[in-house]
């Protein structure tokens, strides 16, 4: 039980390492997914599905990426239910990352949305995107802001809870995939979380990609996060390492 | 730079570090050398009065509202603006806790009252405690003065050795904070704090209050120096049969088996782990050094700082009493004056303690 908690907190905090954030889609039929990262099936020419399975049962989370060829774009539509993971981090305890004394109460009902839009530019052997989006987020039952006790103060899931207390948020990036060779890639990222009653969140990773054939790649990298938090400034270095699996039906 | 992004969580420390020093806001400094020195010490539970907290008062609280720390800072810097130490000694002070709000106090509490300089070192510094909602934690010793503090550092105390390895990473790292205080050109004195141990069941209080002696005793026949602070232990004058608080300790689900190894309730509340336990603070008590409180009043009601738990949030006369002295004071001069401040019982789980330092000898 000890091991599943561990794992659904890694999960948590990984969400934010996603290493796809181009605007090219899976090929259909091609389905891929990692250690940390996201259930990714072609749904069809033009459509990609994604979700985390493990994180499904905890935290129901869904996305849609859908090609715009007509501008040469891609958007992505991701809705999360983020509080049955919250209840279940909301205890007593070990693993108790979020108060459950009486006076800050349970957590309510939370549905958050974020939509994204992509373009990527392909220069030689680097893939070049550009990225902006929009959440929000509804609270059923909020008496009349979310108690910000309920916060959990740590890089990536802090500014990734933006929008439960502020009610939206926005995001711009810019992705740069260098391709060494067939098997060997780097990801060098920016981005900028914008919470409009805070500061700005800026988030930059670097990370290597091997293939090791058609199917199995590792992930090796660091995400460097900067943020105004509750309790000032903070710079972090944070460790990221996966392995992801592809196949095709 | 895989490896160097494995920063941890929770903050080490070295055995001896450079303090964290601060500057209240407005400083005026007296100019006037006075014959004698006003030294307090007091243990503020982090603003958090005689709130149920969740870890040592029978309750389930922990994070408290910004309302409710600063309804007990306000009354606390009201009371240490009555008396106006010159030197104060704190224990539990947040600095950037989530269970406080974030409020630095350090900063604050000198930028309400008329100190002017202040350091401080953490006991509890970690970015997230991962249970209970603690989150962020950052509480320690400080040491305010009216004068400039040249010179501060952290010594790091033994960590507890009766804890598992991961109970251990992420609890406190207590220490001894060392300050050299210029009240003039001509004079100057060191004021030590320190938070020994309180729920250890092996010789961590032991190796506390060793090294605590270590330090008073390396100082020299001509240097002065003030030092006190949340000892966390009994003196002599408590008999082996007062040395067993868990009748008055415990909460409703506790028991008292006497089983002082195993149940939990004995770790901070039966004082007699050690053998030889009630010779612990002997050494303190032994010429050249002098205390605020003489050994053989310590065990005297009117001189009893602490008691753990209230019957409730509410005010309530049945409350109380204090029960037993923890908090200290010792120098290297002899202290006049000391009192034991048990009218502030709301403020805090413990009673400060004042003194007055003869300068003139």
């Amino acid at each position: 039980m000890r091991l599943l908690k561990l794992l659904i907190l890694l999960l948590f905090i990984c969400i934010g390492f996603a290493s796809s954030e181009s605007a090219h889609l899976l090929e259909k039929g091609d389905r891929e997914i990692g250690l940390f990262q996201p259930l990714r099936w072609g749904h069809s020419e033009n459509i990609e599905l994604s979700t985390h399975p493990l994180l499904m049962f905890t935290m129901p989370n869904l996305s849609i990426k859908i090609r715009h060829e007509k501008y040469g774009t891609t958007s992505r539509h991701r809705f999360i239910y983020p509080t049955p993971l919250m209840i279940f981090f909301q205890k007593k305890g070990k693993f108790g990352l979020i108060t459950p004394e009486a006076d800050v109460g349970e957590v309510p009902h939370i549905f958050a949305f974020q939509n994204e839009i992509f373009k990527s530019i392909s220069l030689d052997k680097t893939l070049l995107t550009f990225k902006g989006g929009f959440s929000f987020a509804l609270g059923l039952l909020y008496e009349e802001k979310l108690d910000e006790r309920l916060s959990v103060d740590l890089p990536i899931i802090y500014p990734g809870m933006g929008a439960y207390f502020n009610g939206y948020k926005f995001n711009l990036g810019v992705d740069a995939r260098h391709h060494f060779s067939d098997k060997i890639s780097v990801l060098l990222d920016g981005d900028a979380v914008i919470i409009p009653t805070e500061d700005i969140f800026l988030e930059s990773k670097l990370l290597g990609e091997y293939q090791l054939n058609n199917q199995w790649g590792i992930l090796l990298g660091a995400k460097l996060t900067y943020g105004n938090y509750p309790f000032g400034k903070q710079t972090r270095l944070l460790p990221f390492f996966d392995v992801t699996y592809r196949w095709s039906k | 730079m895989f490896i160097w992004s494995c920063d941890p969580f929770v903050t080490q420390f070295e055995d001896r570090e450079d303090a964290v020093h601060y500057t209240a806001s407005s400083v005026n400094i007296p100019t006037d050398l006075p014959d004698s020195l006003n030294v307090m010490t007091w243990n503020i539970r982090f603003g958090a009065g005689r709130i149920p907290w969740f870890g040592d008062s029978c309750g389930d609280r922990v994070i408290l509202s910004e309302n409710e720390v600063m309804g007990n800072l306000q009354p606390i810097i009201d009371f240490i603006n009555i008396k106006n130490p010159h030197i104060l000694l704190l224990q539990e002070v947040d600095v950037s806790s989530k269970r406080t709000g974030y409020l630095d106090q350090v900063q604050w509490l000198l930028d309400h009252t008329d100190f002017n300089y202040g350091v401080y070192a953490s006991m509890w510094k970690a970015d997230f405690i991962p249970s209970d909602g603690l989150g962020k934690v950052d509480a320690g010793n400080a040491i305010l003065s009216k004068w400039p503090i040249v010179d501060a550092e952290r010594l790091q105390l033994p960590l507890r050795g009766d804890q598992e390895n991961l109970e251990q990473y992420f609890y406190l790292r207590r220490n001894i904070l060392k300050s050299k205080i210029n009240i003039s050109d001509e004079k100057e004195l060191y004021a030590l704090c320190t938070h020994t141990t309180a729920f250890a069941t092996d010789d961590t209080k032991q190796k506390h209050i060793d090294k605590f002696y270590e330090v008073l005793e390396s100082f020299g026949d001509d240097e002065i120096f003030v030092a006190g602070g949340d000892l966390n232990a009994l003196t002599s004058a408590y008999a082996g049969n007062e040395r067993d608080f868990c009748e008055v300790d415990r909460c409703a689900d506790d028991v008292c088996d006497d089983d002082y190894e195993n149940n939990e309730i004995y770790q901070g509340s039966y004082f007699n782990h050690l053998e030889d336990e009630e010779e612990l603070l002997n050494q303190l008590y032994t010429f050249p050094f002098h205390p605020a409180i003489p050994l053989a009043e310590t065990n005297s009601p009117e001189h009893f700082t602490h008691s753990t738990w209230i019957t409730s949030e509410d005010f309530i006369d049945s409350d109380g009493p204090l029960n037993r002295k923890l908090d200290y004071i010792f120098s290297s001069g002899r202290l006049e004056n000391g009192t034991t401040h048990q009218d502030q019982f709301y403020l805090s789980d413990h009673a400060p303690v004042s003194a007055t330092l003869d300068l003139s000898e």
